[in-house]
């Protein structure tokens, strides 16, 4: 177990290394002069000139690159922002908690309302239970988020005044960004738990279960839902990256100053060693929870830990 | 099997589909709905009283009524007119988008899966990288650097499905790979091309169209989240994300604004899942149970 998990971590070194060239190249190739932003069109050339100097963007791409990626990846320095001329791991560091926080507030709904959900679907499948839930989650699912977003400021902030509209300035700012941001996730994990545990129900061990008399809520609990659990656990791994790096325009719409913010602010800035930054950092979150989740995965199912300690025994 | 029953049975595979898809609800009210739209957008300007784009500062801001059915905005423009003008940019991003990063991941993960070996290695990890951006950040950043504009958009946003189609193929592929069909196709000398169009992607095809399909609502909202942030139609068109952006100022002064653009998409999106799920269903009936 533990060799499976430094060579995942290994494997995410490569990864994120390959994010950031990536990340990189396509801002690199953005059109246009970043000084004629910032320095406006009646710049001087000599001014132009200093300023690409400044940020070393004078060099060859190669040369950029290299640099990005030494300071990035060594040193831990994430540049200097264009705008702001401070060092952008600061601003960072403030932001990243609440973006954090934001992103796991939503796994957590998603899965203490979806697999519920889903659960009560296939226990009642087919009767009114199952066509409210799955009718609920392919509601979650189509209304965009950022719209209902807006239309919650709207009636709880504006109308009825029960939530700040922005800001995160009282512990009630919460509320509404992680009901938005955790709508689809719902109903993804309804979904996939309605269908999963509905494999397991009809299994031979669940009619042995009954067979021998076991309370039906034991069979629920102890037979259903660990083996039902399985395909979930890996559904929420695709969410949770959604929840962590996707909540950019929910963060926007509730002006939340987290990283997504943050990324955004840049991007209207021409601000790339922001955009670069937060990139990179959203997806050091996704992939870490990813790598998380599989662990989870390795550890409840025996299977996939027998692959792995019983090294090369079947295979 | 008799033989003469065969050709009979081949020929109604795709009536199955139709047939199983017809008997579905919930499709079949979401395609109705649709077509509908689709016939609006196409229609309905022949008959709309205003354009547009067509400003009339005297009527800013005017609440549903007679004369403007859902209200008007800040420049006094129509809002029923331009939701009737962007239902064009939805449908057609979302399903151009859909398309489009399907016919992508479908070549290269024929090209991947028919070459396999070191190509397949190196492409996977590729992919790795690719696909640890989570899709909605992607397309922002292309977006960005593409610039606003609707083929830019369409790129925008295929280009985070890309991977999913290409694993979802790989997976399909690595299954049909020893399969005698293409044993016998190469043992003719069939060429790469024809093996991979002709023999396999037609027994590989269908998991990707049933998840492009279902993917086209989501393609919907990302598309009016790109607008939304002012990344994908810029205004004075009227995008609903866009026509969002521009109401959110006046969220709880003028709701209108936001109402009627995000209900259109939520309706929009809504439908295109119904149909999805019953394609879904009629494609593979086992999943239903």
């Amino acid at each position: 177990m533990g060799r499976y998990v430094f060579n995942r971590l290994l494997w995410m070194i490569f990864i994120l290394i390959g994010v950031a060239i990536l990340i990189f190249t396509i801002l690199y190739l953005v059109p246009g002069d970043v000084s004629t932003h910032f320095l406006g069109e009646s710049a001087t050339i000599e001014d132009r000139a200093a300023f690409n100097h400044k940020y070393g963007l004078d060099q060859p791409y190669l040369a950029q690159l290299g640099n990005f990626l030494y300071s990035l990846f060594l040193k831990g320095d994430f540049g200097t922002s264009f705008k702001y001329n401070t060092p952008v791991i600061e601003e960072l560091l403030v932001r990243i908690p609440r973006t954090l926080f934001l992103g796991v507030s939503c796994i957590v709904v998603n899965a203490l309302i979806g697999i519920p959900l889903g659960m009560m679907a296939a226990l009642h499948q087919n009767k009114w239970q199952d066509t409210l839930c799955m009718v609920l989650a392919l509601l979650f699912v189509s209304v965009p988020n950022f719209w209902l977003a807006l239309e919650m400021v709207d009636l709880f902030a504006i109308r009825l005044g029960w939530f700040p509209p922005f800001g995160i300035d009282k512990t009630t700012s919460w509320v509404m960004p992680i009901i938005a941001g955790s709508m689809a996730g719902v109903a993804a994990n309804a979904r996939q738990t309605r269908s999963s545990m509905l494999e397991v129900i009809r299994a031979d061990f669940i009619t042995t279960a009954r067979a021998k008399g076991v309370d039906e809520g034991i069979v629920v609990r102890r037979h259903m839902l660990p083996n039902a659990l399985i395909p979930v656990v890996t559904g929420l791994g695709v969410g949770p990256s959604k929840s962590i790096a996707g909540n950019v325009v929910i963060e926007r719409i509730f002006t939340i100053p987290g990283v997504g913010t943050y990324m955004l602010s840049g991007i209207d800035n021409y601000d790339y060693p922001i955009v670069r930054s937060s990139v990179v950092i959203l997806a050091v979150f996704s992939s870490l929870v990813m790598l998380l989740v599989d662990i989870v995965y390795a550890i409840i199912d025996p299977r996939i830990k027998a692959q792995y300690s019983g090294k090369a025994k079947g295979k | 099997m008799e033989h003469n029953n065969q050709t009979v049975k081949r020929k109604s595979q795709f009536a199955q589909v139709i047939e199983r898809l017809l008997t579905n609800k919930g499709a079949v009210v979401g395609v109705s709905i649709l077509l509908l739209i689709v016939i609006i957008s196409l229609v309905g300007p022949l008959f709309c009283p205003y354009g547009y784009n067509e400003m009339i500062l005297t009527d800013k801001f005017m609440a549903p009524c007679a004369k403007h059915l859902l209200g008007t905005d800040a420049y006094g423009r129509d809002i029923f007119t331009r939701l009737i003008y962007g239902a064009r940019y939805s449908l057609l991003l979302g399903i151009t988008g859909a398309l489009a990063g399907m016919a992508v991941g479908i070549v290269l993960g024929l090209i991947d899966g028919y070459l396999g070996g070191m190509f397949d290695t190196v492409f996977m990890r590729f992919l790795d990288i690719w696909a640890a951006i989570p899709g909605q950040l992607l397309s922002i950043i292309i977006a960005t650097a593409l610039g606003p504009g609707f083929v830019n958009t369409i790129i925008a946003l295929s280009i985070g499905e890309v991977p999913l189609v290409i694993r979802l193929l790989r997976g399909q592929i690595l299954s049909v790979r020893k399969e005698d069909y293409l044993e016998a196709a190469h043992s003719i000398n069939a060429s790469p091309g024809r093996i991979m169009f002709k023999h396999i992607l037609p027994n590989v095809i269908s998991p990707v169209i049933v998840n492009t399909t279902m993917n086209i609502g989501a393609i919907i909202t990302s598309a009016a989240a790109l607008s939304y942030l002012g990344l994908g139609i810029k205004p004075p068109n009227p995008e609903w994300g866009a026509m969002l952006a521009a109401g959110k100022s006046y969220v709880g002064v003028y709701n209108w604004l936001v109402l009627y653009p995000g209900l259109c998409i939520a309706i929009v999106v809504l439908c295109v899942n119904l149909f999805g799920d019953g394609l879904r269903d009629a494609i593979d009936p086992k999943m239903k149970k």
